[in-house]
């Protein structure tokens, strides 16, 4: 321990200057988290959270170039360190200089934000351990094996540029909005990335096997691409339901065909594919859901059969700027539709004959419970089951609209819903936290904030018309209206097999308007 | 104090050092030699774990070189002409540095040597010479008193006066130290090793006490009556053989007062003189080295 100490006195006398540059970016994160009122941080916030880990980064590698670990020059092989004692120092120090800080900052924002620091140490100790195997423990492993600070910066520009183009392949968005596996399709590569950071860091410090700890990095950088991009929905679904603790073995609902006399005006609005697609849109029934209960599905697989054997499978898996083949919607508790993007030769296929739609379904149930209620514009207040709530009035982009954040030191519940009702009307207009979503031309994820934020917005106008009106309020309803949070959790999940029989797809052709 | 057995380290096809076997005595100064890229620097890390070997071993002060512990290392002190110092330190913080990693540290030597180099304490190590800074690697080595001293190529670009300086230092300290220097100047190796090797192409090719080494070996100029053809029996331990006309020059590497005379009488008829010289270590290398690469 007095080497260790020794050493990282050394370190710390060394890297004064960049352990000072990353304290005060993260003082200034710090401040303007908590003074934020928005779930979108402003330009300055939403680039210093790209810019801290970047100077983490900096500082972490050069703490690891002290003793450099590639190469046969460095003065301190041949010197009686304890390889524990310097292991030790070095993780003094990112715990000194980096985990403890952003601790501490961590703890200021949720108390800021009227959280008990107290009851939220959990999930602030669990974003320190997130920082470990986002930052602290690969920008470890590179440094381990990079001889210099110019190499390890080639390394990295050149590993985020293989990153992007694994993720341009990927659809910008969470594959499933509602039905998550998101998780486990991004845990399982950083599971494998962290065991391989600590192998790294273990078999370098012990015995400096460059080569081995090389190919190490290699083998897991391609494991964790291949389980990203190849991991079948069905699987990783299986694998989130089973560590939700949830999973159901048999079948709490069924899927029915549904009979829907608006059909083809809704899905005139929700559905804009290519010029050569022709949109189908399938109603559909959840059977045999409990009253107090909702659900959410997402499409694993689809198959459409026609009588003479011929098939066709749709494509499931999420692209760049392109929807997937079919995908399914709910449109309230119990229907929804399932969505057909198909080529006019696919459809001509099937013209003349009826068909079979079949496949399986990921379902998610569960049940609500208000837990807030307040006038439309209302400061935070605890939201029992989501956090703390609160709605402001801004106008963005031309556009007037109240807005509902929700934030918590925990995950927020992903069904949370949001509605405005207006008592004198009996109308309510219904949405879910972060079921909006507006682009800008800047860093909007805000992944080191202790915080997790979500809001929806309700569009504020004189006169609601047009296409998308059903969620336009109208203005002076503001003043009389309410917003309801209603907090949701998962009772249920389970892999579901459907069919639909006896189908004209002709029948549900429907013409989307096209932008 | 270093022991090496067949020691081999390939850096893919390239053979740096090959089948290295080699003893260094305790208590002497040992000196490695050979040409730019014989093996010499790849030998020394090698030994002291820095590479790791192909095959073979070395063991440093009793223990399996890849098993040095920060135990061993304590008691060696190592000096490279291509080391990588923490450049940014400065020479008394540096010094301070390495202070607490050896228990038997002494102060007072290092006072001694910092006076005797006259090291400026607060200068940086980037701001040193070439010569500053390896006397600083030399101060922070010696201040512990090690058992073992292993240089690599310490002189090498030095001045003349620094170079005294170091090789004075470095003597002061070989009464209670092995030293072990690897270096391509034999000339001024020859003014202080006891022993050593020569190295060339990876393989050792003679390994012995300096006084031993500088007594078997002779240049021999052989005068005769008349030209005549050199003799189909030629002995292999007369290197390097060059005739012009009545002279014939050779180094004898097995020297022995009687018999060469002997055996050059035998095979050379018609000898007018023979002239069998000492040799400075310089010859004695340049001569070995020119008839293996001849061979």
């Amino acid at each position: 321990m007095r080497l260790a100490l020794h050493i990282f006195k050394k370190d710390g006398r060394r890297l004064w200057r960049e352990i000072a540059v990353t304290l005060v970016l993260l003082g200034a994160v710090t401040r303007l988290d908590r003074q934020r009122a928005d779930a979108v941080p402003g330009l300055v916030e939403g680039w210093l959270n790209l810019l801290l880990p970047v100077a983490w980064a900096y500082l972490l590698a050069m703490l690891i170039h002290q003793e450099p670990l590639v190469g046969d020059r460095q003065f301190w092989i041949t010197r009686p360190y304890p390889r524990p004692a310097l292991v030790a120092a070095k993780a003094l120090f990112a715990l000194v200089y980096i985990h403890l800080p952003s601790l501490v900052a961590d703890g200021a924002i949720v108390a800021a934000r009227g959280f008990s620091p107290w009851h939220s140490a959990g999930a602030v100790m669990w974003k320190q351990v997130l920082l470990v195997a986002a930052v602290t423990l690969p920008v470890a492993a590179l440094s381990a094996v990079t001889r210099n600070l110019a190499q390890f910066a080639i390394v990295t520009v050149a590993s985020a540029g293989v990153g992007l183009l694994v993720l341009s392949g990927v659809h910008p968005f969470p594959r499933s909005w509602m039905v998550r596996t998101d998780q486990v399709e991004t845990g399982i590569p950083w599971l494998v990335m962290t065991l391989a950071g600590i192998t790294i860091v273990w078999v370098q410090y012990a015995s400096r096997r460059t080569a081995a700890s090389r190919i190490v990095a290699v083998v897991a950088v391609a494991l964790a691409a291949a389980v990203f991009l190849y991991l079948p929905p069905d699987v990783a679904f299986q694998i989130q339901c089973q560590l939700s603790g949830t999973r159901r073995e048999g079948q709490a609902v069924s899927i029915a065909l549904g009979k829907d006399a608006g059909l083809r005006e809704q899905g005139r609005q929700i559905y804009f594919p290519g010029r050569d697609k022709q949109v189908v849109a399938i109603p559909f029934q959840v059977v045999a859901l409990k009253p107090e209960a909702g659900v959410q599905l997402r499409l694993l697989g689809l198959e459409i059969i026609g009588r003479n054997g011929e098939r066709w499978r749709a494509d499931l898996r999420p692209k760049k700027r392109t929807l997937p083949q079919a995908s399914v919607r709910m449109v309230d508790r119990e229907s929804g539709w399932v969505h057909l993007s198909l080529d006019r030769s696919v459809l001509e296929r099937f013209k003349d004959t009826k068909v079979e739609v079949t496949g399986n379904l990921a379902v998610i149930v569960y049940r609500e419970r208000e837990s807030l209620r307040a006038p439309a514009l209302f400061p935070a207040r605890a939201a029992p089951g989501v956090g703390r709530c609160f709605s402001t009035m801004s106008e963005e982009f031309g556009r007037e609209m109240l807005k509902v954040t929700c934030e918590s030191a925990s995950d927020l519940p992903l069904f949370t819903r949001v509605s405005m009702v207006h008592p004198p009307s009996a109308r309510e207009w219904r949405h879910r936290l972060a079921d909006s979503t507006t682009f800008y031309d800047r860093p909007v994820v805000t992944w080191l904030s202790p915080l997790h934020r979500a809001q929806t917005v309700f569009h504020a106008v004189e006169k609601p018309e047009g296409p998308g009106s059903q969620w336009q309020v109208p203005r002076d309803a503001l003043t009389q209206a309410e917003i309801a949070v209603v907090a949701a959790w998962q009772t249920e999940c389970m892999n579901l097999r459907y069919e639909l029989r006896d189908l004209r797809l002709q029948e549900f052709v429907v013409e989307p308007i096209r932008p | 104090m270093i022991r090496t057995d067949n020691l081999t380290k390939r850096f893919g096809s390239v053979t740096a050092v090959d089948g290295l076997t080699l003893d260094v005595p305790e208590g002497s100064v040992f000196a490695l030699v050979g040409p730019n890229g014989a093996g010499k620097t790849t030998a020394i890390k090698t030994v002291l774990n820095v590479l790791r070997p192909t095959s073979g071993r070395a063991e440093v002060l009793g223990t399996d070189s890849r098993r040095l512990s920060p135990k061993e290392l304590a008691c060696i002190g190592y000096v490279s002409e291509n080391q990588m110092l923490p450049d940014w330190m400065p020479v008394g913080y540096f010094l301070s540095y390495c202070k607490k990693f050896y228990p038997t540290w002494d102060d007072s030597l290092l006072a001694a040597l910092v006076h005797l180099y006259d090291l400026p304490l607060d200068r940086k190590l980037r701001s040193l010479s070439r010569g500053m800074r390896m006397k600083a690697a030399l101060a922070s080595s010696l201040a512990y008193r090690p058992r073992l001293i292993v240089l690599d190529e310490p002189f090498s670009g030095l001045d003349p006066l620094v170079r005294d300086e170091l090789i004075e230092s470095i003597l002061e300290r070989a009464a209670e130290a092995t030293v072990f220097i690897s270096s391509h100047d034999l000339t001024e190796i020859e003014t202080f090793a006891s022993h050593i090797g020569y190295l060339d192409r990876g393989r050792l090719q003679f390994s012995e006490e300096i006084g031993a080494l500088l007594d078997r070996f002779r240049e021999v100029e052989v005068t005769l009556d008349r030209p005549a053809e050199m003799p189909r029996e030629w002995p292999s331990r007369w290197l390097n053989p060059e005739q012009s006309s009545v002279v014939v020059r050779f180094t004898d590497s097995g020297f022995s007062p009687d018999s060469t005379e002997e055996e050059v009488r035998r095979l050379f008829p018609g000898v007018r003189e023979i002239t069998m010289r000492n040799m400075p270590l310089r010859s004695v290398v340049v001569a070995l080295s020119k008839s293996a690469r001849e061979n």
